[in-house]
């Protein structure tokens, strides 16, 4: 797949699936540990009004990130 | 203007470390939300404070546990997501689990507290405290939510999977906790680590397979599991096998060369992943097929634009509310006050000086102070209703870009919010606060708040040139604007304290809508 995205292009419902966790960044290794490893499928709940942060829910669960903690992470589109 | 400041008080009345013949210590542990303080408070009969967002224990407290004539050390620690610290509360909770950083020995048993709701993170942690090789049973929370959403749980395939107790409980209900409190008298008796099987790196299970095999061979019969963590961690009986059993330690020494190799984190988090999310297909049966009302709650709570004046609006009302309900309230006090007065000083005429002194001084002076009770009062109740219902979790959410351009972030709404009604409990506040420097970004910002010592000053003025003027309506405006400007001082502030003093990372966000609304009765998550 050539379309990679990253958090930025995120859009409240879209699916999408974790294709990259580069950098071993103590931020990086925090987020896989809360389950965002690489393959992971996950849907955009909702973005914040102001544009910032996402929420996000993988695993069964909700998880609320900024952007900017989600660079070194490419996703892409689902279905 | 200190005077309105109330009293930080002891509100921490729990017996601290038993002292003489020490009883043997639990510790609750478990992911931010499992609801440990709630599994804590059924088992000890406390009453920590429990909220509905992540980061409301941020020290260990502890309290005692009887089961029939025994007695248990029982502590409860802040949550954590893994072992890997990320934040001073994280810190907290590993030192208790490893015994470092001024804890005398490590816990005798810990109680995993496994949000049913949310298996597959919950369980990353199990896995990780098996490594570390301490006696552990499984406090299974939420379970009755995860019924009411269509899915039903295989306890006992869940038990044999994790080779641990696990215990379902509804703590707030005392249900299943007569069952913990046996299952954790039975654990410390005779101890159980959980046998979490995750897969190692390639060559390391391998490996692994080859040091069973000469363990075997010299009569040491280990799990996979306990050789892991004996790579990890190696035990003094251990060690001995490896001095006395030149071909067990070749091997040994070969495995742990490999962890630094082949057992990257990241390829180390995704085994246990792949692990977690074969036990939660497991034992979740069906999917889930209900969503509460929070979702659609949520979306217009959140909304663009609608969310954003919910917020303006709730917002305004706790102010408003302040001026005009308070009111009728104010006036009672005050006429109390001076009807006492007024009865008092007759019969003190005789003594100019003491008239005085007791009319107008005592009377009038406590008068002046507790007038504004009903006004503190107010607010603390808005803020207690909207941290219940879980709307500062919400407003944290739309909040966070606002309060992030200059560096604060949404989890700082919090305690500056708190500084509102008072900056002492608004800077305890800050305690939540993940990392060191935003921590003292938010201790600084909190005091330009309008705390409520200030209302007094605020209201006299309003009452004086405002409200006889404009009306009731104006004044709450002029009211509500007094406290924009605290806020609209503590934006350059922050920005300079950021940029000029406090250099570094910006903290994350990561917590807001982990959970749903917490309705206070039933405490009923989506």
């Amino acid at each position: 797949m050539l379309a990679t995205m990253n958090f930025s292009d995120l859009k409240q419902g879209m699916k999408v699936r974790l294709i990259r966790a580069s950098a071993a960044t103590s931020n990086v290794i925090r987020l896989q540990e809360m389950g965002m490893t690489e393959g992971t499928e996950f849907k955009v709940v909702k973005v914040a009004p102001l544009g910032d942060p996402v929420e996000i829910e993988l695993r069964g669960y909700r998880l609320c990130l900024r952007k900017a903690e989600t660079d070194g992470f490419e996703v892409e589109p689902v279905g | 203007m200190a005077g309105g400041c109330h009293d930080t008080g002891s509100s921490r009345g729990h017996e601290t470390s038993a002292g003489t013949a020490r009883a043997p210590t639990v510790a609750i542990v478990g992911n931010p939300n499992a609801g440990k303080t709630t599994v804590f408070n059924a088992l000890t009969g406390s009453r920590q404070k429990v909220a509905n967002y992540p980061g409301v224990t941020v020290e260990r407290v502890s309290g005692m546990l009887r089961v029939g004539n025994e007695a248990f050390e029982c502590v409860d620690v802040p949550g954590l997501y893994s072992l890997t610290p990320a934040s001073e509360d994280e810190r907290v909770a590993v030192d208790v689990i490893r015994g470092e950083g001024g804890m005398d020995e490590r816990p005798d048993l810990l109680v995993c507290v496994v949000d049913a709701g949310n298996l597959e993170r919950n369980l990353f942690l199990l896995t990780q405290l098996a490594d570390e090789g301490l006696p552990c049973l499984v406090a299974l929370t939420k379970v009755d939510q995860v019924r009411s959403g269509g899915q039903e749980l295989d306890l006992v395939k869940l038990r044999n999977l994790l080779g641990t107790d696990v215990v379902p409980v509804v703590g707030h209900k005392e249900k299943g906790i007569a069952e913990l409190k046996e299952a954790i008298a039975r654990n410390v008796q005779e101890p159980h680590t959980p046998e979490c099987d995750v897969a190692l790196a390639g060559p390391l299970e391998a490996r692994v397979a080859t040091l069973r095999e000469r363990l075997a061979r010299v009569g040491a019969d280990y799990s996979k599991a306990q050789v892991r963590r004996e790579l990890l961690h190696p035990s003094e009986r251990f060690q001995a096998y490896l001095n006395d059993f030149p071909e067990v330690a070749e091997v040994f020494e070969a495995a742990r060369g490999e962890i630094g190799e082949g057992q990257t984190p990241t390829g180390d988090v995704a085994n246990r992943y792949s692990w977690c999310a074969m036990v939660q297909q497991a034992v979740l049966v069906g999917s889930k097929t209900r969503r509460g009302p929070t979702d659609r709650i949520d979306y217009w709570l959140t909304h663009r634009v609608f969310g954003l004046g919910v917020f303006l609006a709730i917002m305004l009302i706790v102010f408003e509310s302040i001026y005009t309900f308070a009111q009728p309230l104010m006036n009672g006090i005050q006429w109390c006050f001076d009807t006492t007065g007024a009865l008092l000083s007759p019969h003190l005429a005789g003594i100019p000086w003491l008239q005085s002194m007791i009319v107008t001084g005592i009377i009038g002076g406590v008068g002046r102070m507790l007038v504004f009770l009903p006004q503190i009062v107010i607010l603390f109740f808005f803020i207690a209703a909207l941290e219940g219902s879980g709307y500062l979790a919400r407003a944290a959410f739309l909040m966070d870009r606002l309060l992030g351009w200059c560096g604060l972030n949404g989890r700082a709404f919090i305690p500056l919010l708190s500084s509102f009604a008072c900056a002492i409990p608004g800077i305890m506040a800050a305690r939540v606060m993940p990392d060191q420097r935003s921590r003292l970004a938010t201790i600084l910002v909190a005091p330009l708040m309008s705390c409520s010592a200030r209302l007094p000053v605020y209201l006299l003025l309003i009452g004086a040139f405002i409200q006889p003027k404009y009306g009731d309506i104006w004044a709450g405006a002029a009211l509500f604007g007094m406290h924009l400007v605290g806020l609209a001082v503590s934006i350059p502030v922050v920005w300079v304290l950021n940029r000029r003093v406090l250099r570094g990372k910006r903290l994350p966000f990561r917590s807001g809508g982990t959970c749903g609304w917490r309705c206070i009765s039933a405490a009923r998550c989506s």
